[in-house]
């Protein structure tokens, strides 16, 4: 250091590099052990760090503001710094570190299911660590694990029951839980005595854990005596599940984390996987960056993946089917496909050859816009890899053919034989903590907990022997026609878990009429959502971390979340207000902890058999875990698929116009909804995240500079997205990620929805509304 | 971080019974690709290091995970080193651990900062001062005084009387030679919350059914009250004057503290549904026993120390000799104590300093303070004596009272003998020693004893208490808990007469250990309620600073520099109707605003948690190390 310089750090001239409102580097603590430095560049892959003269961190902007450089603040230079130089300003904490309460749990964000570590002082959360007890993250964590708990003690948090005394049209009134509950309890016994039981209906969140998502079905069944029950994988990856279910014989993903981080080619299809599973694309690049793996990204949009990709494939919208099946044409004509596995564990082989034989990368590359020596390049990174490896994510299931793109996803697995293995596999990323356990706990079509179907007379007699009470055999209904049955008076009364439709479902103006058709609403939840608003009564619960229970996550791990803190006010975990309503309506349920729940899940649910909370480690158990000595099961079907042939079966599926919503000269662009990294689906718990609203505070709207200059906007310009449905009004954002002739707009405002947008086609074997597709044009508002 | 590799993470690595390694001794397993560290923490076995993290592949920068390895000279890094089957390992030595301790030095000779703000660690209640401060500074007074209550309830009244040992220590004095006015700004939060009307102070907790009596209303009752009530017990306060306050009231004359802040916080405190029992004196009225057949389930013994040393010299007895502790309780009583023209206070702490402001508002003349030793050796607060100085007080050091000059049954003066400093004895101090044939004789009318306080033996007449050889109650330092079980004591009754914040710090600490002991603690239970109450502090490599280390710290503006803000405002003269009214009129907001501005918040959020301070606690690197009473452990 010159003698000039060393008077100028002297002075304090050398200012904090600050990343508002999060966290800061402070120089004078720092030690240069570069390991921020090291972690941004090794671990994340991001160009924000480097080294100034003095050995100093520095920002590569040459400036003292991380939002010049790429930091997306993740804040994992937080973690490893071993001083205080890097200092978390959302650290609320007064005492030192180490005489402040620590609770290890489960982050209750995305499907990856990160350990965390919950600093408490007085009963609030005041910081939060990642822990690396847990192989799902081993250690890392994302921006909204990090920064964004301050939800769990925001003011708007519900801390008293509150019922509509007065009708339809009188106020949500505060009262007391036992008039609460005897009010719910009273309007829906009213409800089936005149409509009888199937004009009732539940919907049930994948936020709430195994234990609240296995009681509310058993209220349903058994209490209300319907099988009109449904949760939100529906709106994601039901396409994802009925299509492995069909293919292999289940529906869950069939690989771990630590597959992800020794596979050596991916296939990211449809899958912002940085921005909505940041831990999983982390260790993508651990596999790519440490050890030489290879990856192709498929996605209409210039995801930040893409940035790592060896091979982009940008097909235009609605077109993965062609472009799956062309890579399986390569890999067929180039004879990269795996004969003996083919041969000795799948089925309808030939068949699916025939069909594939019509998709050549030529032909493929004029439908979707892709060439066809990218699609080649792709087709024999993954064919001709060691450990292949599938991930995907809405881009494949949320379209009419959803179905169909994971059925293609399938094949290309069973074909390359990339299935069974260490680092091989398929995961259909999941987006909320316990997508996988809702699904478990409350099955798909005419499903029973542990997808026992509710048509075999041997299941039926199993769950009504268990739970004393005849099983209804009604038709199951899903979300969106459990929406339209209320809107047509077929449905009457509703209980909604932790779950906000008027955010989440398709076409949310006709979703708000149904909801306030019904003679009863009751919705339970942490705050007042759109939905609850609308409620006649409006049940206060805890938070993940207020409560215990169990996550299953994307990689089907059941992992224990603890209570750090006590629920605000009179607000009770979800589980207790279920078994008391269930009481009320006439269905005694009442069970001394949750740990009982799992217990009598793992009695009838043979895959969780072994899950009893004991058991649950640091890295808790993955399923199947078949009894209370199975150390549970990293990957699936190492020999076997669960078919009754036991072989998994190719699909023939092919490249279909199922009447989507086109563009046309009225409405020229392709609108696309999705998740940003800030926020989290209807955004009830990261818009009240202080730092997390500060950094996305409003929607925008992604549009191509070519589409930009045609249509007269300029960046920062206001817009109205209008489509067939209803019009929302934006703020534009002109840039080259969205491809030209298409938006891309979030789902996370409520301010400006953009499910009041979309319409409510689904895809007609799973259900899953055709959220990425939907004809657009913006207007100039003056 | 997680104790496997990444790699055998990933299920490469194997494992073979066969191949290991010795560690200290211990054979330790390896996996292909192990490296020493990575194998020795596997078994339990950690190597220091600042830059390991199994997520970033090892360089060995920090050099402090050194190893020595048999056969191989000098010292190896045990991240980067490969575990080859056969290798002995020592991971600590003498040779290692200076060598540990100079890296370490290293890393704090330019990490310029600190874990504990000093203040925060010279206050007995442990207040969380910078918090208070930083709260200020950006206008939250109501959560500024809701901060400082949780170490101290009575923030009005300390930031008006409190001696302040917190500003002593004050880094900013290093800069500007004035140390941040903690004390005043104190007063300020509290007095700004009390303007807004706002509760200041939590709900407390769900009644817990348990009664616990305090006895006595003094600092240290009042605060464990508090602390009771917001816990849930039933607290009813045994107080044996006319009303509640305790020193407070009757130590501290209004001029410094008046009575309507009293009233107001300890209203406060009543307000938690604490009960106030007035005229029941320990002794006189009802036994300890008497209470457990009342069915208390604890007992709080805090009734200070209130009684008036005697000096034990010819003539003490005689009319005009009244201990100063008493003149003051006369006076706050509101009765006229006729002192004459010349007054002389033998003494030099606190109650000294409170009693000659009050005889000069008596309408003393000529009030003579008589120290054996210097100005410097007084205990009075520096600001205090200043005050004395500033109200006309003379002085007269070392010099030490002979007898008392007594004549028609008054006293006429008081022969005195000069002093002169020798050895220090065990408080540090110098010890005065008498010159021999130096005797004098002075004037007086009145000669107020204000030569220390005892505590009142009557209390404890019928108690079965132990009490040591001053008559203090004997508790076991660690629980708070006399011999008696479910009966604890605190405060000056404990002690022997300390300072308001001491006798509030250790109310709250009683509060905590009857807490943990009405939840059915043992022994070990209360002493951990007690002790992880306080934090812990280290501050280490902060030595005062090199000029240019300080000139790293924050600019400083120049207008809050003046170091003018502790000027109070005088009223005088000493006429009848404003003789008792508070001389110190606290801060306005601007100059408050400016004040807090200038606090260097030197508080390290990783404290506790930082890998730096861990490792130099552990091999006693940096300048200098508080660790408090309690070492840390990692």
């Amino acid at each position: 250091m010159n003698e000039f310089a060393r008077d100028i750090r002297h002075a304090g001239a050398l200012q904090p590099l600050v990343s508002w409102p999060f966290f800061q580097l402070d120089h004078a603590k720092c030690i240069k052990c570069e390991q921020c430095v090291r972690i941004c560049n090794e671990v994340q892959h991001r160009q924000v760090y480097t080294i100034d003269g003095d050995g100093y961190p520095a920002l590569v902007s040459g400036t003292t503001d991380f939002r010049d450089t790429e930091c997306n603040n993740c804040g994992q230079c937080v973690g490893v710094c071993p001083t205080g130089a890097l200092k978390d300003l959302t650290d609320k904490g007064r005492l030192p570190k180490h005489l402040r309460t620590k609770t290890t749990t489960i982050c209750g964000y995305c499907g990856v299911g990160c350990a965390i570590e919950l600093e408490t002082e007085n009963d609030r959360v005041v910081a939060v660590n990642p822990s690396d007890t847990s192989d799902a993250n081993i250690g890392n964590l994302c921006v909204k694990g990090r920064f964004g708990m301050d939800f769990i003690h925001h003011p708007d948090r519900l801390t008293t029951p509150l019922i509509r005394r007065g009708g339809k049209d009188g106020p949500l009134e505060e009262a007391s839980w036992d008039e609460a509950i005897a009010f719910a309890a009273c309007r829906f016994n009213e409800v089936k005595a005149k409509y009888g039981p199937h004009a009732l209906a539940g919907i049930t969140s994948s936020r709430a854990t195994n234990e609240d998502n296995y009681v509310f079905q058993k209220l349903i069944r058994c209490a209300f005596g319907t099988n009109n029950i449904d949760h939100c994988a529906r709106l994601c990856h039901m396409a994802s599940a009925v299509a492995l279910k069909n293919a292999v014989g289940s529906s869950a993903p069939s690989a771990s984390s630590p597959d992800v981080r020794m596979a050596t080619a991916f296939i990211i299809v449809g899958s912002n996987t940085t921005e909505t599973h940041p831990v999983i694309s982390s260790q993508v690049m651990k596999a790519k960056y440490e050890d030489g793996a290879r990856v192709v990204v498929v996605d209409p949009r210039r995801i930040e993946m893409v940035n790592h990709a060896d091979v982009w494939l940008r097909p235009k919208p609605g077109m993965n089917v062609a472009v799956l099946n062309a890579i399986a044409h390569v890999m067929l004509e180039e004879g990269l496909e795996d004969r003996a596995f083919i041969a000795a564990r799948t089925e309808n082989f030939e068949a699916f050859r025939a069909n594939v034989k019509d998709y050549s990368p030529e032909r493929v590359a004029e439908l979707s816009g892709v060439p066809a020596d990218r699609i080649r390049e792709a087709a024999r990174i993954y064919g001709k890899a060691e450990r292949g490896m599938l991930l995907w994510g809405m881009g494949i299931t949320q379209h009419l053919t959803g179905v169909d793109g994971a059925l293609a996803m399938a094949n290309l697995s069973l074909l390359s034989g990339h299935v069974g293995k260490p680092g091989t596999g398929f995961i259909p990323l999941r987006g909320q903590s316990n997508v996988q356990g809702a699904s478990d706990m409350q099955g798909q079509h005419n499903a029973l907990p542990g997808y026992h179907s509710i048509k075999d007379p041997k299941d039926r007699a199993k769950f009504e022997k268990a739970w004393g009470v005849p099983m209804p055999d009604n038709q199951f209904k899903t979300v969106v026609q459990l929406e339209e049955g209320a809107l047509h008076g077929d449905i009457r009364g509703m209980y909604i878990m932790g779950e906000n439709p008027m955010g989440s479902s398709p076409d949310i103006d006709e979703v708000a009429h149904g909801l306030k058709a019904l003679d009863i609403l009751v919705v339970q939840d942490m705050f007042l959502s759109e939905t609850a608003a609308l409620a006649d009564v409006v049940f206060p619960v805890a938070s993940f971390a207020e409560k215990d229970g169990t996550f299953t996550n994307t990689e089907r791990r059941v992992q224990l979340i603890r209570p750090a803190v006590s629920p605000p006010g009179e607000a009770r975990p979800d589980w207790q207000v279920v078994c008391e309503l269930s009481t009320a309506l006439g269905y005694p349920m009442s069970y001394p902890s949750t740990a009982a729940i799992m217990a009598e899940i793992a009695s009838l649910v043979p895959s969780y058999a072994g899950m009893l909370h004991e058991r649950l480690g640091p890295s808790g158990l993955q399923w199947p875990c078949l009894d209370t000595n199975h150390p549970g099961t990293r990957f699936l079907y190492a020999e076997t698929f669960p078919t009754p042939s036991g072989k998994a079966t190719f699909s023939v599926v092919k490249q279909e116009d199922a009447g989507e919503d086109v563009v046309d000269d009225a409405y020229p662009l392709n609108l696309n909804t999705g998740r940003l990294l800030e926020h989290y689906h209807t955004g009830t718990m990261t818009r009240r995240s202080r730092g997390l609203d500060h950094m996305r505070p409003e929607g925008e709207v992604e549009v191509h500079p070519e589409d930009a200059r045609r249509y007269g906007f300029i960046d920062g310009d206001r817009a109205r997205i209008v489509t067939k449905r209803g019009a929302v009004e934006v703020k534009v954002k002109v840039t080259d990620k969205t491809p030209e002739g298409a938006i891309f707009y979030p789902f996370h405002f409520g301010e400006a929805p953009a499910n009041r947008l979309v319409g409510s086609k689904f895809d007609p074997a799973s259900h899953t509304p055709a959220y990425k597709r939907t004809a657009a044009r913006l207007d100039r508002i003056n | 971080m997680s104790n496997l590799t990444s790699r055998t993470l990933d299920g490469r690595g194997t494992s073979d019974a066969n191949k290991s390694i010795s560690v200290d001794g211990v054979e330790v397993a390896v996996r292909d690709g192990d490296t020493i560290f990575v194998a020795a923490k596997r078994a339990g076995i950690g190597i220091p290091a600042m830059c390991a993290d199994p997520r970033i592949k090892p360089t060995g920068a920090c050099d402090i995970c050194v190893v020595e390895v048999a056969g191989r000279d000098g010292f190896v890094k045990a991240c980067t080193e490969a575990a080859r089957p056969g290798l002995k390992v020592a991971t600590q030595s003498d040779t290692l651990t200076a060598y540990r301790r100079s890296r370490l030095n290293a890393y704090l000779a330019d990490h310029n900062a600190y874990c504990q703000p000093p203040c925060q660690a010279a206050c007995p209640a442990g207040i969380d001062i910078a918090g208070y401060i930083d709260l200020i500074t950006q206008k939250k007074y109501v959560e500024a005084t809701a901060l400082i209550k949780e170490m101290l309830p009575l923030p009005g009244i300390l930031g008006r009387v409190c001696p302040r040992p917190c500003e002593d220590p004050c880094r900013r004095k290093q800069i500007d030679g004035e140390a941040v006015a903690i004390c005043a700004l104190k007063r300020f939060a509290a007095d700004e919350a009390v303007k807004t009307g706002q509760p200041t102070q939590p709900e407390p907790k769900p009644s817990t059914g348990k009664r616990v009596a305090v006895i006595g209303a003094g600092p240290a009752g009042l605060s464990a009250a508090y602390y009771l009530a917001l816990q849930g017990h039933a607290v009813t306060i045994l107080e044996a004057e006319r009303e509640a306050g305790g020193t407070l009231r009757f130590g501290i004359p209004s001029y410094r503290l008046p009575n309507h802040v009293l009233d107001q916080e300890i209203n406060d405190i009543l307000s938690l549904g604490v009960e106030l029992k007035v005229n029941h004196a320990l002794g006189r009225d009802y036994q300890i026993d008497d209470l457990k057949r009342e069915g208390y389930d604890a007992i709080f013994l805090s009734f200070g120390a209130m009684v008036g040393k005697s000096a034990g010299i010819p003539g003490e007895n005689a009319p005009g000799v009244i201990s100063a502790v008493k003149f003051l309780a006369h006076v706050n009583w509101g009765e006229r104590v006729e002192l004459g023209e010349r007054v002389v206070v033998v003494g030099g702490g606190f109650t000294a300093a409170d009693a000659v402001r009050t005889a000069r508002r008596e309408g003393a003349r000529e009030v003579t303070m008589m120290y054996r030793r210097t100005k410097k050796e007084m205990t009075a607060a520096e600001h205090e004596v200043h005050e004395c100085e500033v109200e006309g007080v003379k002085f007269d050091f070392l010099s030490a009272p002979h007898s008392i000059v007594v004549e028609n049954h008054k006293v006429t003066g008081i022969l005195a003998q000069r002093m002169e400093l020798g050895e220090p004895d065990e408080s540090g101090r110098r010890r005065p020693v008498p010159v021999p044939g130096s005797e004098y004789f002075t004037p007086a009318d009145t000669i107020l004893m204000a030569i220390g306080q005892d505590v009142d033996s009557y209390s404890l007449n019928e108690s079965h208490l132990n009490t040591n050889k001053w008559g203090h109650i004997i508790i076991d330092e660690e629980t708070m808990m006399t011999n008696i079980r479910g009966v604890f004591a605190g405060g000056d009754c404990a002690t022997g007469a300390a300072t308001v914040v001491e006798g509030v710090a250790a109310g709250r600490k009683g509060a905590f250990a009857i807490n943990a002991y009405l939840n059915g603690g043992d022994s070990k239970a209360i002493a951990a309620a007690v002790w992880s109450e306080k934090p812990k502090f280290f501050d280490i490599g902060a030595e005062a600073k090199s000029r240019a280390r300080l000139a790293q710290m924050p600019v400083i503006d120049e207008h809050t520099r003046t170091g003018a803000f502790r000027t109070s405002g005088h009223i005088g003269p000493f006429d009848n109707d404003g003789a008792f009214a508070e001389v110190e009129l606290g801060y306005t907001e601007d100059v408050a605003l400016a004040e807090a501005g200038r606090c260097l918040l030197c508080v390290c959020q990783a404290r506790g948690a930082c890998t730096l301070q861990k490792l130099s606690i552990q091999y006693g690197a940096g300048t200098k190390v508080y660790r408090g009473k309690e070492a840390w452990t990692p």
